[in-house]
């Protein structure tokens, strides 16, 4: 067929399109080649589909502007009277701001002050203000109260929740500052080799958080947000990768029942763990080993600090724990993921290998993990699956996914699924 | 786990959602200026959501939605009236209403560019992509790579055709 056009010609003409150096003679021709022939307008058509491709391939899902119906949730009333008198009686001696709670909370140092910077290491922990404003923090947490209406948050997780009366409240991040308009909002505040990766999810009110064109954008109930890059360069995405961004398992509420105290005699705990591959996706989307014995349990943690550990995508997966020496071990407990409320990974059937010398491998035991279903509460932990075995000599432990759990609505051919595993304890008995 | 029924609402923001890829492309073939059809598409999401009572869910969503994110072009157009368009009203109109059957799978080509971005050798998938962030241009990237912005463009042009030969190779496999 002898085309009614010039391919090459339309080439040069899209290159300086899609360039942005078209004059305007340039375009006239442009626009002349493809009213003239169907097929230019083909080629034209894809080719840009590429370069609009290209183009969202960074700022993967942009924001839909929808604005849902704002439903309001007025304190009761009674609640507000008894805050003004807790205000009252606290306001001449109290500082600015308290802690008031916590639940299996371990820190660096004891929080004897809060104006200063502390961490939260595991664990969950309220601080109030004395104008009201309530933060959940959960470890692994930096933070610094730095004034009465200001918290700065150097990484972690933090839900805050300000009165209606107060206006004007702010948490600063590395990636910017986020102010309150009435709110209940929370923040996971993590980083990637690009810089820093605030994920930030309204769950009533609205707030204002950095932008890229206009100074400030709003973002209302139910909305979530990843704000990337610092001052001057802050880019805002809706998905990391594939992933929606979502803080729907955030502790909004200090954990009522602690979690239960980790065990004693886990000869994993902080032991070195390697794996030929792991997921790793932009934006702080990342998910080593050494997760796999941090004692941080149930899908959750920061961009950049998540506390389980995934499989590249397709895959089951593999990772060994180096005992560091030979000792003699009889349970292995684990403790599956779900990704989070994705719900598309983890482990299902799986093989365990022990070793003295890290070359020789012999297997022990095979078995199906159970499937965690749903994300638990906050602070409420996934359960333990208990593999017990006659008494072996081992230093090196591996576990090699033979099958992983899938988005129960995916095609076992979608690639955007694996393996992964929480957390491995090992025991003597 | 059989999931909930969607509601009308829910149904038409999933459907945008999910179209977002396609849509994005569309406006762009008709108005190919990066910041222009970001605008437009933001107001078709905007347009689409407060017309979901009209949306006949026996119907094709696509159809309805490139109709709408048209007279949106049209409009956006019609307020910017004094700039220079690269295409005068005669042709995005033609664009328009002609028929694309490959915009169905521009969310598959998603797919396919980032495995073929991947497979670009590293100096120059770092090339193109910086090409697509924000705030770049061909000038001032030229610049800081002592090259001219000819030889920059020349270079850019054939990663793109790369990407176009192997994203098109990966999408006729993919198809049943």
């Amino acid at each position: 067929m002898k085309l009614d056009y010039d391919p090459e010609f339309l080439d040069a003409l899209l290159r300086k399109l899609f360039d942005e150096t078209l004059d305007s003679a340039e375009s006239d021709a442009l626009s002349a080649t493809l009213f003239k022939s169907e097929n230019a307008r083909r080629h034209y058509r894809k080719s840009l589909r590429l370069h609009a491709s290209l183009i969202r391939h960074r700022q993967v899902e942009e924001v839909i502007p929808i604005q849902r119906t704002t439903i309001r949730r007025y304190w009761p009333a009674a609640l507000g009277i008894a805050a003004a008198i807790a205000l009252l009686i606290t306001f001449f001696r109290s500082p600015v701001a308290t802690l008031t709670g916590s639940s299996a909370a371990v820190w660096t140092q004891a929080p004897a002050a809060l104006d200063r910077p502390l961490e939260l290491l595991t664990g969950f922990a309220e601080i109030t203000y004395r104008n009201g404003v309530k933060v959940i923090l959960e470890g692994p947490c930096r933070f610094e109260v730095t004034s009465a209406m200001s918290l700065q948050v150097a990484h972690g997780r933090a839900t805050v929740k300000v009165p209606h009366a107060i206006n004007g409240f702010h948490l600063d991040t590395p990636g910017g500052r986020i102010t309150d308009l009435g709110t209940e909002f929370g923040v996971a505040v993590g980083s990637a080799a690009e810089g820093p990766v605030i994920l930030a999810t309204v769950f009533d009110g609205e707030i204002e958080i950095p932008a890229e064109k206009t100074p400030r954008k709003r973002l209302l109930e139910g909305d979530s947000l990843a704000i990337l890059g610092g001052s001057g360069n802050t880019r805002l995405i809706s998905a990391l990768g594939n992933y929606p961004v979502d803080l729907a398992d955030s502790a909004r509420r200090l954990p009522r029942s602690p979690s239960s105290r980790p065990p004693a005699g886990n000869l994993a705990l902080g032991k070195p763990v390697t794996s030929p591959a792991f997921y790793t996706g932009p934006h702080g989307n990342v998910f080593p080993p050494s997760t796999l014995t941090d004692g941080r349990l149930n899908d959750t943690g920061s961009p950049g600090d998540w506390s389980f550990w995934l499989a590249p995508n397709g895959e089951s997966g593999e990772f060994t724990v180096d005992l560091l020496t030979a000792q003699a071990i009889a349970r292995i407990d684990l403790q599956n993921t779900r990704n989070r409320i994705y719900g598309d990974r983890g482990f299902r059937e799986i093989r365990i290998l022990t070793s003295t010398d890290g070359a020789n491998f012999q297997e022990i035991l095979r078995t199906e993990l159970p499937r965690i279903l749903a994300s638990s509460e906050p602070g409420v932990e996934f359960p333990f699956e208990s593999l017990k075995f006659p008494v072996t000599t081992a230093r090196f432990v591996k576990v090699v996914g033979q099958s992983y759990y899938r988005h129960p609505e995916r095609l076992a051919a979608d690639r955007e699924q694996g393996g992964g595993l929480n957390e491995i304890r090992i025991f003597a008995r | 786990m059989p999931a909930q029924p969607l509601d009308p609402q829910e149904n038409l923001v999933a459907l945008i959602t999910r179209h977002q890829a396609v849509l994005y492309a569309y406006v762009l073939s008709l108005w190919p200026d990066q910041a222009r059809a970001d605008d437009v598409l933001q107001e078709t999401n905007l347009v689409l959501w407060r017309k979901a009572a009209e949306f006949d869910t026996s119907k094709p969503f696509m159809p309805w939605a490139c109709k709408i994110a048209w007279f949106q072009v049209k409009a956006a157009r019609r307020d910017a009236a004094r700039d220079k368009h690269v295409f005068n009203s005669e042709l995005v109109d033609l664009l328009a209403a002609e028929d694309d059957s490959n915009l169905e799978t521009t969310t598959a080509l998603d797919h396919a560019l980032r495995d073929c971005l991947e497979q670009l050798p590293e100096d120059k998938r770092e090339l193109i992509l910086r090409r697509y962030q924000p705030e770049s241009s061909v000038n001032e990237m030229a610049a800081t790579r002592n090259l001219s912005p000819g030889a920059l463009s020349g270079q850019l042009h054939r990663i793109r055709l790369s990407l176009e030969n192997c994203v098109e190779g990966k999408l006729q496999n993919s198809l049943p």
